[in-house]
């Protein structure tokens, strides 16, 4: 019997072929791309349509964000990241039934809890004291959960991405500052940012056929900081320039190359590809993801696939037998 | 193969050809094959933590610690990964293996496997530098041969990660098969991805391999075997080494400035001919040293 609470399920990277034939991979792949079709050259200060359940996360973070000037960071002696992160964490937790019920309406208070699975990891490991690109896309799939039940509307997309997503990476920041969260499974040199990933996908999405600004803009000093408040890519370069030391090409080399693609479309579609190929395949990333009932991979679709596939094969090998 | 030549190639971070790194890992593994499981270190040795593929810090480290020709030293693994330079890092310090196998001795770490290089850089870089993934094969192939653990002088002992629940005395290590890629679980896979914790026992780890060992293991594991220190890498750490639990473990960290940003200085361990400890420190090599010669290019996802 399948329980209500999501849980891990890709236990081997064997898993994976099951992970991508699964209703999660789906969902979570055409959420994003819709994400970023509906903020398609618009700004962060655009004017949207603020329901009161996208002005409730809205509130929420900002809770977040004043618990963090809360809990200074602390003086006790640390192997790197800061012990006051753990505090934040249990002063959250503490808070989190109060949070977790006002999530959805009446009606679909029954998810609540599953959304509450997603929205709590989405801001880093206590244990670890560190952030990466899973918790990014935890984030994400809390937000889908609103969609998937109608308690967000189509119309309630471009402040998703603009004012709630926005805000989400003001907070983390906000954690991996003041605390120095260690960046969790960075590919280093060898990929796109150490912490997030979609503020590029989406941000791209922003700048689409914008009239000055191109992808090599980024390196103007001026215009970074011109347009870091309004357009989510030039907030994530300038906040690499805030915490990296050296010259950019040497610390931040794909967003180098990057920055020589001729238009910000080619810059969008190529990190979706990229996020499929660098963090949605990759074991060490999705072993950590979650599967409820609202982003399945049940065990049923799990055992009826691998029958497909098995069934798949064994036609296949009739028709190698049969070519011979 | 002329080693000597190969060496003087890799120590100027060059990378020699596909023809002399097969010659080169094939050499290796007929010396890897020989060694145990517990590599048995008569002191003087220094020991250090995770490169991860930052060439011109390990000089910094061989300019503070000594020459490899004339100083004992112990790499506790994770060469490759993350930095721009895993395969001149690790193919030097195995060419020096080779060269001195008495003299350099090399463990291995997480990040010495198939599964892991191919989604943290090595792989990549190996294709970006040579064209193919041959190099990356050959390599994997050594790592299938590294050693797992370090006794030195009978009472410290070396792991890249830390403790296994399987395991009690040093004995059972030797009846691992290591020759393989590094298994998802098991006390192969745990000694290298466990984590100290300021807990007592055992605990489940949120990495998803090993587990969170704590004050009680470690006691016991010491007193079991006669130990007088665990030292074992794996961790970031900010000042380069960290003691815990009484000074009976320490965390040894030996990349420098990771990630561009951690702002982390870096430690050996000099272990004396009497055991005795000192560690010295280091930060990243200055720019001028650092060379930046990988030519990246556009990723295949925008062409």
């Amino acid at each position: 019997m399948e329980s209500n609470i999501p849980a891990k399920r890709i236990q081997s990277s064997e898993d994976l072929k099951f992970w991508f034939h699964s209703d999660a991979y789906y969902y979570l792949t055409q959420w994003i791309r819709l994400l970023s079709l509906k903020i398609k050259q618009l700004k962060n200060s655009e004017e949207c349509k603020i329901s009161d359940t996208v002005q409730n996360i809205l509130n929420i973070l900002d809770q977040l964000s004043n618990l963090i000037d809360e809990t200074p960071p602390d003086n006790q002696p640390t192997r790197f990241g800061n012990k006051a992160y753990r505090t934040w964490t249990n002063k959250l937790l503490k808070k989190s039934e109060h949070i977790i019920t006002s999530f959805l309406p009446e009606k679909h208070s029954e998810y609540n809890s599953e959304l509450g699975v997603y929205f709590l990891d989405s801001f880093g490991n206590s244990r670890r004291i560190d952030y990466g690109s899973g918790h990014e896309i935890n984030f994400i799939c809390f937000l889908f959960c609103f969609y998937k039940l109608g308690a967000i509307t189509d119309e309630d997309l471009p402040a998703v991405i603009l004012k709630v997503f926005a805000k989400y990476l003001q907070v983390a920041r906000k954690l991996q500052t003041v605390y120095n969260l260690e960046p969790a499974g960075s590919h280093g040199v060898w990929g796109l940012d150490d912490f997030q990933f979609l503020p590029y996908y989406f941000g791209a999405s922003q700048l689409i056929d914008h009239k000055t600004l191109t992808p090599s803009s980024i390196h103007d000093k001026t215009l970074l900081k011109e347009n870091s408040g309004e357009y989510l890519y030039f907030r994530a370069i300038q906040y690499i320039h805030e915490i990296k030391t050296g010259p950019f090409f040497e610390h931040s080399p794909i967003l180098n190359e990057i920055s020589n693609v001729a238009t910000w479309s080619k810059v969008n579609s190529g990190l979706y590809k990229m996020y499929l190929d660098e963090v949605l395949s990759k074991y060490p990333i999705v072993q950590h993801c979650y599967f409820g009932k609202l982003l399945p991979f049940t065990d049923e679709i799990r055992k009826k696939r691998e029958k497909e596939f098995k069934e798949s094969r064994k036609k296949e090998e009739k028709i190698v037998k049969k070519e011979k | 193969m002329d080693i000597d030549k190969i060496i003087e190639v890799l120590s100027k971070c060059q990378t020699p050809s596909e023809y002399e790194i097969k010659q080169l890992c094939n050499k290796a593994i007929e010396i890897l094959i020989e060694e145990a499981n517990v590599l048995r270190i008569v002191p003087p040795v220094t020991i250090c933590g995770d490169i991860h593929g930052q060439f011109f810090d390990l000089v910094e480290l061989f300019d503070l610690g000594g020459s490899p020709f004339e100083t004992n030293y112990l790499f506790m693994g994770d060469f490759v990964d993350r930095g721009y330079y895993s395969l001149e890092t690790f193919l030097y310090l195995l060419a020096l293996k080779v060269k001195n196998p008495r003299r350099i001795s090399l463990l291995r770490g997480n990040h010495e496997c198939r599964q892991i290089t191919k989604v943290y850089g090595f792989y990549l870089e190996c294709v970006k530098k040579y064209g193919n993934g041959n190099v990356w094969r050959y390599c994997t192939e050594v790592f299938d041969h590294l050693s797992l653990t370090a006794l030195i002088g009978n009472s410290i002992f070396s792991v890249h990660g830390g403790l296994s629940p399987s395991i009690k005395t040093i004995n059972q290590i030797s009846l691992i098969n290591r020759k393989q890629e590094l298994p998802h679980e098991g006390p192969m896979s745990d000694m290298l991805w466990s984590d100290p914790e300021s807990i007592q026992n055992w605990g489940m780890s949120p990495r998803g391999a090993g587990f969170i060992f704590g004050s009680e293991v470690v006691k016991n594991f010491n007193r079991t075997n006669g130990l007088s220190l665990v030292t074992r890498a794996h961790q970031l750490c900010m000042d380069g080494f960290q003691y815990m639990f009484n000074n009976s473990l320490v965390t040894v960290w030996s990349a420098p400035n990771y990630f561009y940003r951690s702002g982390n200085i870096a430690a050996i361990l000099e272990i004396g001919n009497n055991l005795t400890r000192q560690f010295k420190t280091f930060k990243a090599a200055p720019k001028e040293k650092r060379i930046v010669k990988v030519k990246m290019t556009i990723p295949k996802y925008f062409l």
